[in-house]
């Protein structure tokens, strides 16, 4: 939902810690991933000449350097999309980056009852069937 | 024999330049260190908060509400908290349009 670092605690890898803790948590809990809303803070200063998509192509591209969406695109993080009308932050003029982190260590099913796989039906014992008794 | 370097790729990178931050789970006794880390990082005041701002009544909430995806960085030298992430957990169907605001019912 969102992450702050102080501003005399930036570019010392604080973020990146934090990143890091909840990615932790997300293996932990065995979810899918990580959906965030990321704010491309130095939109503002080229805003004037270039539309939202064409900057954070050369981002994503590694053209362009953005404060905050760049470091967390180093995290793993991919683009999904563009949410306009996501932020009252002025640098961003608004908008908004999709980013979302896929959990590699998912495991999209999970055994609820191992014992029924350890003991298939093409393994069940046969029936008892008696001899008939000799005279 | 050993075949692996010394400095092994298995090795786990140190996480932060910084070894005197430490990432912590947050608590109610970090509520309103907070508040003002969040104002200072983003840089407004008390006077000047808006709804998209979070307050320690809100991080009191994502605390009850998801008390495991909630973390402060701490810097061990003064405790002073010096930066904080917090999550929410949701099932996310990609065709819901829903936007910040009602899924986080005001952050």
């Amino acid at each position: 939902m969102d992450s702050v670092v102080l501003p005399e605690y930036r570019s010392q890898g604080v973020g990146g810690q934090l990143i890091e803790a909840r990615y932790n948590l997300i293996r932990k809990l065995n979810l899918r991933g990580l959906a965030a809303g990321s704010l491309p803070i130095d939109y503002g200063k080229v805003a004037d000449h270039m539309d939202i998509e064409q900057y954070v192509q050369e981002v994503i591209a590694g053209a362009r350097f953005d404060t905050n969406l760049s470091k967390q695109l180093r995290k793993g993080f991919k683009v999904h999309g563009l949410i306009p009308n996501y932020t009252i932050e002025p640098s961003c003029r608004g908008w908004g980056v999709e980013i979302v982190w896929d959990n590699p260590d998912y495991r999209p099913q999970r055994r609820i009852f191992p014992a029924a796989r350890r003991f298939p039906l093409t393994r069940r014992v046969a029936p008892l069937v008696l001899a008939p008794r000799m005279a | 024999m050993n075949v692996y370097p010394s400095t092994s790729l298995h090795t786990r990178p140190r996480q932060s330049r910084d070894t005197n931050i430490a990432v912590v789970p947050s608590s109610s006794k970090y509520l309103a260190e907070m508040e003002q880390c969040h104002q200072l990082a983003y840089g407004y005041t008390p006077q000047t908060v808006s709804y998209e701002d979070l307050t320690a009544e809100k991080f009191r909430q994502h605390l009850a509400i998801f008390p495991e995806g909630q973390f402060v960085a701490v810097d061990r030298r003064t405790d002073r908290v010096v930066g904080l992430t917090v999550s929410m957990r949701a099932n996310l169907h990609k065709d819901a349009a829903i936007n910040w605001a009602e899924l986080t019912n005001d952050g």
